[in-house]
This record gives structure tokens, sequence and C-alpha cells, in this order.
């Protein structure tokens, strides 16, 4: 059983490697002995570390992978972290939490032979689980007869999850050999949650923030993943 | 499928913008107020409105009713605290017949979740008035008569004073 592991690889290895040296070979003179290669792809979603770089208020990060199955589809996992402060005028809370999405993609960009990017529609399920902390607040009285002071009574909520479905719409485009950008938009629907008692659900994990008068959310992400080509044609 | 994409990004970008969490709408029930119904000591059936009635916070000495007529008013309580004090003064302007009682409103406080733009609302259970009893001149308010002590909206009185 070892020395099969051991052979996959290191097949997987040296081929990798052929294939980037073939390509430099045939790159300008041929394009059609290129081969198809496909695998799996692990990447991360970049703009969540440069968000946390550069909003006080939030932290996060997201890896994510996908396999591809057949032509078109691809199966698809995204994981992550997130922290998101939210200080407003009458209303200060932190919510913090790990969520994981799973689904597929469909790619309806018809490539020419040998290219790799795609025009890309999927689906996911989404679910998180995060704890919240609703710092402090005022009341609102609409009056001002008496002094509105702002209370700070920290209550902490934890344990709680969310579920949703999404519908993740991508364009993707290979930049360096095996080394692809992907820009994609997220529309998700919350199907179930946790309500805290007496507070709400400002904010999801892998959701993003929630509307007080909607269950939809909207998302995106910018994301370098890098392909190991475990299987070519 | 290009064309798709976009049209997908900008419904995205209108759900983002057209949100209504941004205002506390008037609407909503948020912090209620005390409603006080003032009625006729010799006839208890009966409204009774005043010549002039003014009433001021002890807290800061800030006038809620002025110079008003009216036998129904409404009062703020104060969300910080157990207990709010007012002077409930009749004949402001007149220095023979003026007459001024305390009212300590003492009450148990419950802050309960709205939304975003609200935040919190303040609900006030056990809620209980105390006439500050006068020995030189006597209190204009004769006696208090609570009706509904909760107080989570302003559709009714809650609290009844006979004059």
């Amino acid at each position: 059983m070892k020395h099969i592991l051991i052979f996959f690889i290191s097949i997987s290895f040296t081929s990798s490697f052929s294939v980037m040296a073939q390509e430099e070979n045939t790159a300008v003179t041929d394009t059609i002995t290129k081969n198809e290669k496909y695998g799996l792809r692990v990447g991360a979603d970049i703009s969540k570390p440069i968000r946390s770089f550069f909003e006080d208020d939030y932290t996060g990060f997201e890896i994510m992978a996908d396999f591809r199955v057949t032509k078109k589809f691809y199966a698809a996992i995204e994981l992550g972290n997130e922290t998101k402060d939210r200080f407003e005028e009458n209303l200060n809370s932190s919510t913090n939490g790990s969520y994981a999405k799973i689904g597929f993609n469909f790619n309806s960009y018809n490539n020419w032979l040998g290219m790799n990017n795609e025009i890309s529609a999927g689906m996911r399920y989404g679910f998180s689980t995060f704890k919240q902390e609703l710092l402090g607040y005022t009341i609102y009285t609409g009056d001002d007869t008496f002094p509105t002071t702002f209370i700070e009574n920290p209550i902490e909520y934890k344990g709680l999850t969310a579920h949703w479905a999404e519908i993740i719409m991508s364009i993707k485009t290979e930049i360096f050999n095996n080394l692809y950008l992907s820009l994609n938009v997220q529309l998700k629907r919350k199907i179930s949650e946790d309500k805290p008692e007496n507070f709400k659900n400002l904010f999801i994990p892998g959701f993003n923030r929630t509307y007080d008068f909607s269950e939809f959310g909207v998302g995106y992400g910018y994301t370098l993943s890098y392909l190991i080509p475990i299987f070519k044609k | 499928m290009l064309k798709k994409l976009l049209f997908f990004i900008a419904i995205i970008i209108a759900a983002n913008s057209c949100t209504r969490d941004d205002l506390c709408s008037a609407a909503k029930q948020t912090t209620s107020k005390l409603v006080i119904q003032f009625k006729n000591f010799e006839n208890p059936s009966e409204n009774k409105g005043f010549t002039s009635l003014s009433v001021i916070t002890d807290l800061g000495d800030v006038i809620v009713v002025n110079d008003s007529t009216t036998s129904l008013i409404t009062i703020p309580l104060f969300v910080r605290a157990d207990i709010t004090s007012y002077r409930f003064i009749k004949d402001i302007n007149d220095t023979i017949t003026i007459n001024v009682d305390s009212i300590s409103f003492n009450y148990r406080r419950v802050d309960e979740y709205l939304n975003r733009a609200c935040s919190f609302k303040t609900i006030f259970y056990d809620v209980n008035a105390l006439v500050v009893p006068e020995d030189i001149t006597t209190n204009w308010i004769r006696s208090i008569e609570i009706v509904n002590d909760t107080i989570e909206n302003e559709n009714e009185a809650h609290i009844n004073i006979f004059h």
C-alpha cells in the first residue's frame, strides 16, 4: 500500500514538472499539443486578508478547493473564519466564528484547446458556527427629557449556528501556469439560524451581514488558487 | 453569460444599497411613555381637565407638560433608574392658587431588543405612584389608581389621577 502511494505521489509530482517543461518548449511553436489538465485546485480568498489589513473591525480568511468531476462540473468547498465588530452610535456588537460552504460550479465557458478559463455559476450549502457578543447599546425613547446614556453590559451568546443556500457566480482565468485568479459574487438566503435571546444575529461568518427585513445576504471573493494537475489528457 | 453575471452583480449592489435598516421607523413601538388620565374625584367616571397644568422633572427641571388644559397627558419615565420623580404644578402663573404636588413613579425595567436602527426599548413593569404628602398646603391630588402596571404601549391610560 505504502509503495503504491509513493508511486502515485511521485507520478503526480514528476508529471507536473513534465507538464511545465513541455509547455516551456511548446508554448511558442505549437499550442495544439498542449495538454488538457485538471485535478485538485487549492487556494485562498485574498480579499479577506486585505480587508483585515485595512478595516479595523474585520479579520478573516478563507481557503478553498475545487475538483473537476466532469468537463463542466466542479465540486467545490470553502472553509473560513471571520471576526466582525460593529460599532455604531446606538449598538455595539462583535461576532466571531467559522464556516464551511460545500457545493458545485458549472462552467459555461467554452475553452479553446489548452485554455483554462471559466465563467461559472454554482450553488453552495453554507453552515456556520459562531458566537456573538452584545457589547453595549442605547435605549430608544424618541424623547430628550432625560439624558441618553450608552449602556455597557456585555452579553455573550455562544454556540450559535446558521444554515444558508447560496448562488455563486465567478469568472476565473489562468494567470500563470496552474495559477488561477478568480472573482466571484454570491447571493445567499438564510435557511435557519439560532436566534440569540433578546438580540439578533447582526453578522454571520460566511453569510456576512444580515438585514432586519430580509433573509438574503450578499458577498464577494477574490481568489488565488493553484491547480495540482493530477490528471492530464 | 457575461451579461447575466453583470446583471447578477447589479442586483447585488441594488439589494445592498436600499436597506431599511438605517432609520428607526416612527411606526415602531419604542419605549412607551406613561399615559395619565385626570378624573373628577367627586364623579370618578368623568374626565377632568385643568385651567393650567405644568409637569416638570425633578431631575434637570425639564418641562414635559407646559400650561396644559387637557385631562390626558403622556410623560416619559427615566430608562436608567427605577424611579422617576415629577412635580405636577396647577396654575403655575397664578401666585395665589398655585399648588405643587410631587409624584414619584417607581418600577422595574426590562430592556428589549428591537432592531438595528432602533436598538433597544425599555418596558416598565410593576409601576407604582406615590404622592409626596404635604402638611402646610393640601395636596390637590386626591387619589391615584393604577389601571395597568405594565407600560409597553400608549394605547390606553396606565394611571388615573383623581382631583
